[in-house]
């Protein structure tokens, strides 16, 4: 939550090319998205534009930022954006009233809208005495709001991209590779002969993860390859974990993407295990449930922040778990849409993957 | 009092089984005891009790029972039916991946619009045989405990389907195999008793000059209306109404027709001459064990109905959605084949002990030929051939058997049912599959209350006729011919479907009642069968739109597993 304050006499803008400098300035931000720092300048140029005495913004109910006077009324701020957000009838802005500091004003209230979705609001508090020019609000609302839009196409694009990439890498990660090589380098000295093992392993591994991404697998096979992925990771882990399976003998023959489960298996040794102190352990169940197939990937270490994991399935934020956003992808593109991923999880209570396979395939139509 | 138990026993064992199903599959840390794939002898246990169904358990002894040995043709025909899965349909289905008939018809013939049409056919095939399960499920527990026939329909339908849409038939090879020993178990222990006794020397002969007659006296339950034809004149004592009065005490029945109401009870002297339910033949122990002959069969056309129905019990088998369901479980073709070994190894003394259960039934229950109620056969049977505590622990197992035969089954189809409905009807999801669960059993229920008079092989009968003569081709052609195409498969399917459903239909509305329309109409598979294989063929070769990759798919049916096949160059 980012407050500043004016001090100095307020800054007029009176000709147009200062006002057309001060959008050029915000749209610069709001390129990045709607975020503390743009509400910020989205506050500041609304409130320099209009001549306000304060202008606070909010995304969604939640609020981000203020300039101008300092005026105690967050709270309210925070109650009417949630009441215009459930009314949402008109983007036309409405009035309400605050009191703060045994005084009383009015306050505009303008709902930002990105590509139909309503995502904030932006409240104006006219200068004491003065009154508020309540269609420059609404043109600067509908402005930031489409700026915000291309923000968003932005953001998407660069998301594709990425997951292009993924999908172009295969589903080995650099960090996966490089460990391997480490270990067997290690071993070819100590052990020659379980080396050799491990190299075959390895190189059954890579032949997989070559495999074109839209291939299907059986489940038996999948767990052939989580196998091998375990093992290597074992070695360098070191015994650490423990690994516990519950297949269904029914659940065997199913398709899935290839690599899926290993994906699953290598984001809770990664980002639940690795980081957790002590022993820990990974538990893969494979469920029979009629026409459907329910496997679940389930570690005790150190668990995900929900809040960042919405972030990242919505897309929003950067993470680094690539392996679930891309499993979830395929799933869904493989499957259908309602065949995502299903992930319970909190900080320091572990991490649980459930992904529902159908043993029908999708026609093709 | 313990046949109750022992039925609620079964009951309770198949919901736990079925919720703790996957115990089955026992938590390990090393992965090749993990990714074992259910041995061929366990799944071949599951197919067995998916297999003995309501249809073979109730149906055939009381089929044989009534009609003699003609009967026998459905048992050979099922068994037919085995042989030819196992030979020309288990392995190439499985090694195909799929998963349901719809689904591997789309595949092999990449028709994405034949897979509803396929799916339909699925629907109403299997909705049929569910019917037969619900009959069953009235009967056993009305002649259990004497509740009126539809509560055990709604009861064991209601069950069935909370027990799917909860999530309760995971470990479904447990639950079945389970049941499968409690199937065998309800046959084999009569079969031994009867055994005993007729290697005892206690038992009269069944093949004799005369028609059946009662045993010992009597004392028969009539559940519902029915029309009788009495042969000689009888002594009986009467509790209820007959001919519209009431009485209750002794009365001389005369020879002739009588109308007995429903909720009478008779009792009925040693030695008199069973009546008999209007309209069925009165066989003298010698026409009983004589096929062919002077009987009603197929509208007095015995030897066609013995083909035809050979023909809809051999094809019926394949096509049966539920039965090919449960090859899936299997790694790999070579063990869907093995599976189907097995299950022919158990069914095999299954279908041969059935038949002396229906003759048993001639000598010890023969009222049910004049109760409109033969389907009740195997389970009064099971009352009594054994006297005192030996006899209610008989009864028990025969009942226990009972209601694993038909739970088994009902589960089995309204799995396949659902999972046709909900994945190319309604869409894919645990939502609509719940949905599609509660439809198909609501609507089952529905019907199975009305068809109370229906015998349960009528109903079996038709169900089998229209796969055999819709699904049964489609699959041997799909599967053996390379000129098989998406047109000959739509014609396949719609006219061997349509024609046979429409005969069922005109059957079923009464429209015709003897001779040769009635042997065409209510037994079709002797033509619709081959019909339906002669349209696939001629609209094939006419199609100029032949099925791509073909070398790519045969290859991958037909080689065994451990032959790499190459994805097609695309």
């Amino acid at each position: 939550m980012i407050r500043r304050f004016r001090r100095s006499a307020r800054n007029e803008i009176e000709d147009p090319t200062a006002v057309l400098e001060a959008l050029n300035v915000l749209n610069d931000h709001l390129r990045r998205g709607l975020s503390e720092r743009s509400a910020m300048e989205i506050a500041r140029t609304t409130c320099e534009l209009l001549k306000c005495r304060v202008v606070a913004v909010t995304s969604g109910q939640t609020f981000l930022a203020q300039f101008g006077d300092e005026v105690d009324w967050i709270p309210q701020v925070e109650e009417h954006a949630a009441a215009v957000l459930e009314r949402m009838r008109t983007t036309k802005p409405t009035l309400y009233t605050v009191s703060f500091d045994r005084e009383q004003s009015d306050v505009a209230v303008a709902i930002l809208v990105s590509d139909d979705v309503p995502i904030g609001t932006i409240h104006a508090m006219p200068t004491v005495g003065g009154s508020l020019n309540m269609n420059a609000l609404k043109e600067c609302t509908s402005l930031i709001g489409s700026q915000l839009k291309l923000a968003e196409i932005d953001q998407s694009r660069a998301y594709a991209a990425e997951a292009e990439l993924q999908a172009l890498r295969a589903q080995l990660s650099p960090h996966f590779l490089h460990n391997s090589l480490t270990a067997i380098a290690g071993l070819v000295i100590s052990d020659p002969e379980r080396a050799r093992m491990v190299i075959t392993q390895f190189s059954e591994f890579l032949r997989a993860s070559f495999r074109d991404q839209t291939d299907l697998t059986s489940l038996s096979e999948e767990l052939r390859l989580v196998e091998i992925y375990l093992e290597l990771a074992q070695i360098r882990f070191g015994d650490r974990f423990d690994v516990a399976l519950n297949i269904a003998p029914e659940a065997l023959p199913v398709r899935l993407p290839v690599l899926s489960v290993q994906a699953l298996v290598e984001n809770a040794l990664r980002h639940g295990l690795e980081a957790r102190p002590g022993r820990g352990s990974l538990r893969i169940v494979a469920e029979d449930d009629g026409p459907e197939v329910n496997i679940t990937v389930e570690d005790d270490g150190v668990g995900i922040d929900p809040d960042r994991l919405q972030d990242a399935l919505n897309g929003s934020g950067t993470t680094s778990h690539v392996g679930i956003l891309a499993t979830d992808t395929r799933l869904r593109s493989t499957f259908g849409p309602e065949y995502g991923l299903m992930i319970a999880t909190a900080a320091d209570q572990g991490t649980k993957v459930t992904m529902r396979l159908p043993k029908n395939r999708p026609s093709r139509s | 009092m313990i046949p109750t138990l022992a039925v609620l026993f079964v009951v309770v064992m198949t919901v736990a089984l079925g919720t703790a199903g996957t115990r089955y599959a026992r938590t390990t840390s090393n992965f090749f005891v993990a990714s074992r794939a259910v041995n061929p002898l366990w799944n071949a246990f599951a197919v067995c009790g998916e297999a003995m169904s309501a249809a073979s358990y109730l149906g055939v002894p009381a089929l044989i029972l009534v009609f003699g040995v003609d009967m026998l043709w459905t048992l050979i025909g099922w068994t037919i039916g085995f042989l030819l899965l196992s030979l020309f349909i288990a392995a190439p289905v499985r090694r195909f991946g799929s998963y349901t008939i719809p689904e591997f018809i789309e595949g092999r013939l990449d028709g994405p619009e034949l897979r509803p049409l396929v799916a339909a056919a699925v629907i109403v095939s299997s909705w049929f045989f569910l019917l037969a399960q619900l009959k069953g499920a009235g009967v056993v527990t009305r002649e259990l405990i004497g509740v009126p026939y539809w509560v055990g329909v709604v009861a064991v339908g209601v069950l069935v389907a909370a027990n799917l849409s909860a999530g309760g038939m995971r470990g479904i090879t447990l639950v079945q195999g389970f049941q499968f020993f409690f199937i065998f178990l309800g046959i084999l222990v009569p079969f031994m008793v009867l055994g005993s006794q007729w290697l005892s020397g206690d038992v009269p002969s069944l093949i004799t000059p005369d028609p059946p007659s009662f045993l010992s006296s009597t004392e028969v339950d009539y559940p519902n209306i029915v029309e009788v034809e009495v042969f000689e004149s009888t002594s009986v004592i009467i509790r209820g109404e007959v001919d519209g009065q009431l009485i209750d005490g002794a009365l001389e029945l005369v020879s002739g027709s009588h109308v007995i109401e429903a909720g009478t009870e008779i009792v009925w002297p040693a030695g008199a001459a069973v009546p008999f339910e209007q309209g069925l033949d009165r066989l003298t122990g010698t026409q009983w064990a004589a096929p062919l002959g002077e009987k009603s069969l197929g509208g007095g056309h015995p030897l066609y109905f013995s083909y035809a129905f050979l023909l809809a019990n051999m094809f019926g088998i394949i096509a049966l959605p539920h039965i090919v369901v449960r090859f899936y479980t299997n790694p790999t073709g070579r063990a869907a084949r093995r599976t189907n070994l097995w299950v022919l190894a158990m069914i095999a003394p299954y279908y041969a002990m059935l038949p002396l259960l229906g003759g048993a039934g001639r000598l010890f229950a023969p009222e049910v030929l004049g109760t409109g109620n033969t389907d009740s056969a195997t389970v009064v049977l099971g009352q009594r051939i054994a006297d005192g505590l030996s006899g209610e622990l008989v009864s028990a197992v025969v009942s226990a058997g009972a209601a694993a035969a038909f739970l088994s089954t009902a589960s089995g189809l309204l799995i396949a049912m659902a999972g046709a409905l909900s994945h190319d009807v309604l869409g894919a999801g645990v939502p609509q599959f719940r949905l599609a669960v509660w439809v198909a059993s609501g609507v089952s229920i529905a019907a199975g209350i009305i068809v109370e008079s229906v015998d349960i092989n009528v109903l079996i009968g038709w169900s089998t006729a229209i796969a055999a003569s819709s699904i049964g081709p489609l699959l041997v052609l799909s599967i053996w011919w390379t000129g098989f195409t998406r047109r000959g498969a739509i014609a396949t399917v719609l006219i061997g479907g349509l024609t046979t459903t429409a005969a069922v239909l005109t059957t079923l509305a009464g429209l015709v009642d003897s001779g040769w329309p009635l042997a065409i109409l209510a037994t079709p598979a002797a033509w619709s069968v081959p019909l339906a294989f002669a349209i696939g063929i001629t609209v094939s070769i006419l199609d100029p739109n032949k099925v791509s990759d073909l070398g790519h798919k045969f290859a991958l049916m037909h080689l065994p597993e451990r032959v790499a096949v190459a994805a097609p160059e695309s």
